[in-house]
């Protein structure tokens, strides 16, 4: 719905379309400045912290995937992190190696599902997937089995696509065999091509022009493109191990949002996700991925989120070139998984989820019971950075009526791939202008 | 790839979402069902095209919630050439989340993958909360609807 006068305008989306989950947007502008803008979060409370209580510790990567059905693994992994770290194990070798072979998958079946379905039909005029469908089938047909393939690899080593169920604790259930992996490795190589086929398709795009200037956050480690864990870096200097978090990032609860607000400690907003992977960690892409990114046109100075598109299929590039090398490393474990004993202590643990860097920490009684749960999820880190980038764009793009507007903020806020139902603990837009 | 195969869409831990994978469970007991292929979903689209395209016949089940009939009635729609049959198909109306059978269809239609006949059973719910339970009006909706599968199977053999 939009209300205008002279003056004054009111632009609001309701239900903000192509994000996973529910949400809204209300901004108000009185004589070309913006005077009011929240992004709203309206999906209820979800309490998984409170009811991880009294769990026992091997208990949160069943539980916590639950909280995401695209980016289960994410879960998974970090919370695997945390309680390993706070039982004293070190999970290495080739079940650190599964790990990442999993994430492979979730990332490449999220950004996938994210660039072809909800993003591109925005660049290319389309209301949604399927009239981009309607004119384009061989095109969409790429993207969804580009997913399909990030789907296989969860199957094979999750059990199942959606909340896997052999992940534990110190390892998995079950570990697959050289053999099993070999079908896979077919898979990928066409996955590889159809990847690099849609970095040229998406870098072909018109982007506005636009560019912020926020703190761009993300994990890093020696050795590769950080996913499994590392220490977090920023273009600004932040350099913190993974139980030095808390103290350096607080959240606060927003009227407007079910999701709680994420600030750096004297720093302000920041931005977790691929442009901050990019930022900080482009030189130890995949060469595939890297090349890739250098014929797209991206460099690490890029700063126009909706270049974002480019990124995640760089990334789609890189986590098939990774899953590859993995698959062709691989040397089946003796044991699927290493013994964990629960002590009482603290445990954190953080990982690279599709959208950004996802913190966990878990308190252990001796026994092993949960004595308290905290989970920073990254759409929760980003959302005052969405808002930062909406202010601004919507100052520097006063002059367009409210239909071109509003569209334009949309696409914006799916320059994050929002996850809105993992941030609950949000999208309807409203613009008033006076 | 030919042949036939029945979707159960839902969550089995909220109840009544839980039809679609009910009857999955009552045919897989049941003869007829040994040569139908019986697959259990979420409802997301991409993965409903995937299982049903390219079949000779492709049977959806799923709970409905449309607070207009009384708890466990049945619905069947036999799809022909007009997907909107089965509601909004836009895709746009809201986010990931909220994307269905007739958005499945829709995307189907526009890739080209689809069965060649396509049949949904809808099954109202009652209690959608939390839990593995169905409701009684459900569970005998289910019986139901697996026994007119088994009978749209037997009648195409």
């Amino acid at each position: 719905m939009t209300h205008r006068s002279p003056a004054s305008r009111t632009l609001k989306v309701d239900a903000i379309a192509r994000v996973e989950g529910e949400g809204a947007m209300y901004v108000e502008i009185h004589d070309g400045r913006v005077h009011d803008l929240q992004l709203r979060i309206y999906e209820p409370p979800r309490f998984f912290e409170a009811f991880l209580r009294g769990r026992r510790f091997t208990e949160p990567p069943d539980i916590t995937a639950r909280i995401c059905g695209i980016c289960p693994v994410a879960y998974q992994m970090s919370a695997c992190n945390a309680i390993e770290a706070a039982c004293g194990v070190t999970v290495d070798g080739p079940l650190h190696e599964l790990r990442r072979l999993l994430y492979c998958g979730e990332w490449i079946e999220s950004h996938a599902l994210h660039v072809y379905l909800l993003h591109a039909p925005d660049f290319l005029g389309y209301e949604n997937a399927i009239d981009l469908a309607a004119d384009h089938a061989a095109i969409v047909e790429r993207g969804l089995q580009l997913k399909k393939v990030g789907n296989e690899i969860l199957e094979l080593i999750g059990g199942r696509a959606i909340h896997p169920v052999n992940v534990r604790v110190g390892g998995f259930y079950r570990v697959p065999t050289r053999r099993e992996l070999k079908p896979l490795r077919e898979r990928l190589l066409m996955a590889l091509e159809a990847a690099l086929e849609t970095v040229r398709w998406v870098s072909g795009f018109e982007f506005p022009e636009f560019a912020h200037e926020l703190e761009l956050v993300a994990l890093r480690s020696a050795d590769t493109y950080a996913v499994l864990g590392g220490r977090l870096v920023s273009t600004r200097g932040l350099d913190i191990a993974v139980d030095d978090f808390d103290a350096h990032v607080v959240e606060e609860h927003i009227a407007h949002s079910t999701a709680l607000h994420a600030h750096l400690l004297e720093r302000g907003e920041y931005l977790v996700g691929p442009l901050a992977r990019y930022a900080l960690n482009a030189s130890q892409l995949a060469p595939e991925a890297r090349d890739a990114a250098t014929t797209a046109g991206l460099s690490p100075a890029e700063r126009n989120p909706f270049r974002s598109i480019v990124v995640r299929a760089v990334e789609i590039v890189h986590a098939c070139a990774d899953a590859l090398s993995i698959i062709d490393a691989y040397e089946q474990p003796d044991h699927p998984a290493v013994a964990v004993e629960p002590r009482a202590g603290v445990g954190c643990g953080w990982t690279e989820a599709p959208r950004g860097t996802l913190w966990h920490r878990y308190e252990l009684a001796a026994d092993g019971t949960i004595v308290d749960a905290r989970i920073v999820p990254p759409t929760s880190q980003n959302q005052p950075a969405i808002e930062h980038d909406l202010f601004h764009f919507v100052e520097a793009n006063a002059t367009l009526d409210d239909d071109a507007l509003r569209h334009r903020c949309e696409q914006l806020i799916r320059n994050y791939d929002p996850c809105i139902s993992c941030a609950t603990h949000f999208l309807d837009m409203r613009v008033e202008r006076t | 790839m030919s042949g036939v195969v029945v979707i159960g869409v839902g969550n089995r831990y909220r109840r009544d979402d839980g039809a679609g994978p009910a009857v999955l469970d009552a045919l897989a007991t049941d003869v007829v069902a040994r040569a139908v292929r019986l697959v259990e979903l979420d409802g997301e689209p991409a993965r409903l095209v995937d299982a049903w395209a390219g079949v000779d016949l492709a049977i959806v089940v799923d709970a409905l919630r449309s607070d207009r009939t009384a708890p466990g009635t049945v619905r069947r729609v036999d799809v022909g050439d007009d997907v909107g049959v089965l509601g909004d198909s836009s895709g746009a109306a809201a986010g990931s989340h909220a994307l269905g059978i007739g958005t499945a269809a829709a995307l189907g239609r526009a890739l080209g993958r689809m069965p060649t006949r396509l049949i949904v059973f809808g099954v109202e719910g009652a209690d959608f909360g939390h839990g593995e339970e169905l409701s009684q009006p459900v569970r005998r909706a289910v019986t139901d609807v697996a026994e007119r599968i088994a009978a749209e199977i037997a009648g195409i053999g």
